[in-house]
């Protein structure tokens, strides 16, 4: 009885060798991976899809080789992949399991991006860290661009996003993404870049309103964005002094409390309170830092200058009625019968204040 | 019932007739007459297996001068031997001559005489271990003789109740096989398998004690060593006196020991002369050599064979460059290598000391550069293999090593196959055979299953000798507790 279980144990397990057919096999040096993709109008109901790969040269014997960019666009129907529309031209098969970044013009993200972000997101090849990006005009001109930093593009954003992840900016991704699209009370944003001769720049926070790329928040303003956003640490800011001085401020941390008064004083709309708590210290100063612009002068002037700052874009936000701050979502956690249409309609003169402290450190070695 | 012993008799004498002439046949056969004082004696024995100067000198001299006695009983007292045998059984004498006695007579190929041992003892010298080389501790290791074996661990082991129980193996080579316990400590269950599967072995010849090994062992077909050798006597000793039992073949250098587990098998003796983090610091990298010995090519060919999504990208340009231009698919890339580094070890063994340096010159120049250079190679591979070979060699037992080296090719011709699904299902059979598999009847993977959480202490870590106080559960010993623990409370500093 056990020797026949085991007969047939072994002709299974023989057997199955046979279907080892069924796994496609995917050498790495035997494939085109797509590592950036962008998309462009082309014109009614067809897009330019762009995509670049890394092609290396073999090493000769000691180093690497620095790899070359393949960039190769196509024009397609609206909806259809643009990387099965490429096979035709390329040497080897595209396999977009290494997407770093996916662009779209910002013409095409005004007009919904969901539909293109679907893609990625059905393909389990893909991984949730991929960059998305809006491109200032075309996306096609940034991925065929040489840049002096890095040879492949596709690095060269995936690296600058993961840098300014860790300090200005907040972090986006596919995953914030669709989290932030499917989320109630919350709208998504990404990163707005544009090329600049032989660079790229992120020049703002891309907005959205469901989909839809409506605004962006400048880069200046990207650490007010990011302290109401988040609690982080690493950013910059610069204070004016004067008219042509400016102090440099690096922060070792910054955290951001949201409080709901749920009834509000009417009884029924809420009130939102934000505190931002500021630690910072003076990296770069103009001037000896006395009288006027000494120390406890200084953290007035920034937590003022914040405040400020902070009010105008959630303004701006309201009068946009979009809501990348999640503000929607904090007031959900402290409200039993929360809806979206309600709070949206509250939104636009929604209550909402906002205190930020500053404390700086130390303001390095002065003589 | 006349007849009946009658013919008894005859046959008895037909048998020694019989034993006498098979020996005289054998060119080193020696039976000669000495003439005493008051009567003559016949002095046989094997010329080659017995000292003839201790014969001349304690013997014969003493005998010739001195003795007046005409009876055997009278010549056995006036020998200054601690065992003179005096019989009348063919079969003893037969034995005892072919294994190195003189045989004393009165009468020429009569039944009875007198045995004494006076075998030639041409054993090395104890010499420091070959195998299980070790910086600290001590230096000594079996040699090939049984009787200086069982004195290496009688001096270490000075007890009463040091138990030897002696049988005869194999029916050409009649191989003398200890069993070694010590009596009420070691579980009496262990004792009996071990006395059960040794005596139960049926074979011609035990030429060394990796042949009994493979025949107790709980599963034959086993990749994995069941049984602990080892060539050290402090080693031996100090599992004995965890409740272990040894086995010690005469004519080979190597014991025996169960029941084991299998991390003992990554366990080096420098684990115990060396504190105690420091030797689990060891024992862990062992460990995971081990793991990367096993898996490191597996996960190489099947992350480029079937998922390069798990390539970091700062790594893709490292790992695609370096196969560039290669015409092989990474399944058979790495067989090559693997089976290169093989062969190379195998050849080294193989080979003559005074060739074997070649070996590291054609090893070196071949897959060192050559096979880069001719594109047959990746050199990320070429590193992979290497260092996978080298950790496989941190294995302190030898046949452990050979199990660890052996079984990564079924791991890497399924990793070819399915990806890490192959590996996975590959890992899972080893689990499940590790799960089912016994030393002497006691689970092979103890301490993590069945989970005994006391047992740990001495798993991926050596915990200090002060959290040792249990022996081992596993061994199920008589006496689990190491220590007085009254006489270990009433410890107090001199300044208290």
């Amino acid at each position: 009885m056990q020797n026949n279980a085991k007969r047939l144990l072994i002709a299974l397990l023989l057997i199955s060798l046979c279907l080892t057919g069924c796994a496609k096999p995917r050498i790495v040096d035997d494939v085109h991976l797509v590592q950036a993709i962008g998309y462009d109008y082309y014109k009614e109901n067809y897009l330019l899809g762009t995509i670049t790969s890394p092609v290396y040269s073999q090493s000769a014997g000691s180093g690497i080789m620095p790899p070359k960019s393949d960039v190769m666009s196509v024009v397609v129907k609206k909806g259809t992949e643009v990387n099965a529309e490429l096979e035709s031209e390329s040497e080897y098969q595209l396999e977009p399991g290494k997407l770093l970044v996916s662009l779209y013009s910002n013409e095409i993200a005004a007009d919904g991006l969901f539909q293109y972000v679907d893609l990625l997101k059905r393909n389990p090849d893909i991984g949730i860290v991929t960059n998305l990006a809006i491109t200032e005009g075309s996306a096609k001109e940034i991925l065929e661009g040489q840049y002096a930093s890095d040879p492949l593009i596709s690095e060269y954003l995936s690296n600058m996003f993961k840098k300014h992840a860790t300090n200005n900016f907040p972090e986006t991704n596919l995953h914030t993404f669709l989290y932030q699209y499917a989320g109630k009370g919350m709208d998504p944003f990404l990163p707005l870049i544009k090329k600049e001769n032989e660079h790229v720049k992120i020049i703002g926070i891309a907005l959205f309103k469901g989909d839809k790329y409506i605004d962006y928040v400048p880069y200046s303003q990207a650490f007010v964005f990011n302290m109401l956003y988040q609690s982080f640490s690493k950013g910059n800011y610069a204070v004016p002094l004067n008219a042509s001085q400016y102090v440099s401020i690096e922060n070792i941390s910054s955290k951001v409390d949201y409080q709901v008064e749920p009834r509000g004083k009417d009884g029924r709309h809420p009130i939102v309170k934000i505190s931002v708590e500021e630690n910072g210290y003076v990296r770069e100063s103009a001037s000896v830092l006395k009288g006027k612009h000494s120390i406890p002068n200084l953290q007035k002037r920034l937590a003022k200058e914040l405040q400020k700052n902070g009010i105008t874009l959630i303004k701006n936000f309201k009068n946009l009625r979009t809501d990348p701050l999640q503000i929607g979502s904090h007031v959900r956690s402290f409200q039993r019968h929360w809806s979206e249409a309600a709070w949206m309609d509250y939104y636009p003169h929604a209550d909402i204040r906002l205190k930020v402290k500053v404390k700086l450190k130390h303001e390095g070695i002065t003589n | 019932m006349k007849w009946f012993s009658k013919s008894q008799q005859s046959m008895r004498e037909k048998q020694l007739e019989n034993i006498y002439t098979m020996l005289e046949g054998s060119g080193d056969y020696i039976s000669k007459k000495h003439q005493l004082k008051k009567t003559a004696i016949y002095c046989s024995f094997i010329r080659t297996i017995v000292d003839t100067d201790m014969l001349q000198r304690d013997i014969l001299t003493p005998l010739i001068q001195q003795s007046e006695g005409t009876t055997l009983e009278e010549l056995r007292t006036s020998l200054p031997f601690e065992e003179v045998i005096l019989t009348d059984d063919v079969n003893t004498i037969k034995e005892k001559v072919l294994q190195g006695h003189v045989l004393i007579q009165l009468e020429k190929n009569s039944e009875q005489g007198l045995l004494l041992d006076v075998k030639a003892k041409n054993d090395r010298q104890v010499s420091p271990p070959e195998v299980e080389y070790n910086v600290l501790g001590p230096n000594e290791s079996f040699i090939e003789s049984l009787d200086v074996n069982i004195y290496l661990l009688r001096k270490r082991l000075p007890l009463p109740n040091f138990k030897i129980k002696e049988v005869t193996v194999g029916k050409l080579t009649k191989t003398r096989t200890a069993i070694i316990y010590i009596d009420g400590l070691a579980n009496e269950e262990n004792v009996n398998t071990v006395m059960q599967r040794v005596t139960a072995i049926e074979y011609d010849q035990i030429i060394d004690v990796s042949f009994i090994s493979q025949m107790i062992e709980d599963d034959h077909n086993s990749a994995f060593p069941q049984l602990v050798d080892t060539e050290r006597p402090d080693r031996v000793a100090s599992s004995l006196s965890e409740g272990k039992i040894a086995i010690l073949v005469d004519g080979s250098p190597f014991a025996l020991m169960g029941p084991t587990t299998i991390v003992e098998f990554f366990s080096a003796f420098d684990d115990y002369t060396l504190n105690w983090y420091i030797a689990s610091a060891f024992r862990l990298i062992r460990l995971m050599s081990v793991a990367f010995s096993v898996l490191a090519t597996p996960l190489y060919v099947a992350t480029l064979t079937f998922h390069y999504q798990l390539i970091p990208k700062n790594l893709l340009a490292t790992l695609i460059s370096s196969r560039m231009g290669i015409p092989f698919p990474p399944l058979a890339e790495a067989f090559l290598m693997e089976f290169t580094i093989e062969v190379l070890r195998e050849a080294g063994v193989r080979l003559p000391t005074k060739v074997g340096q070649t070996i590291g010159i054609v090893g070196g120049i071949v897959i060192g550069t050559a096979s880069v250079q001719a594109n047959l190679t990746s050199n990320v591979l070429l590193i992979l293999v290497a260092m996978a070979a080298l950790a496989s060699f941190t294995t302190p037992n030898y046949r452990m090593n050979n199990t660890v080296r052996l079984i990564r090719f079924p791991f890497l011709l399924f990793a070819g196959l399915w990806g890490m699904y192959g590996i996975a299902c590959c890992f899972a059979i080893v689990v499940a055979h590790l799960l089912r598999l016994e030393s002497l009847g006691r689970p092979y993977i103890e301490p993590f299953f069945p989970l005994r959480i006391k047992d740990l202490k001495d798993a991926f870590f050596r915990l200090p000798f002060s959290k040792q106080k249990l022996r081992p559960m596993l061994l199920r010993p008589q006496d689990p507790g190491r220590v007085n623990t009254q006489r270990a409370s009433k410890k107090h500093d001199i300044d208290d």
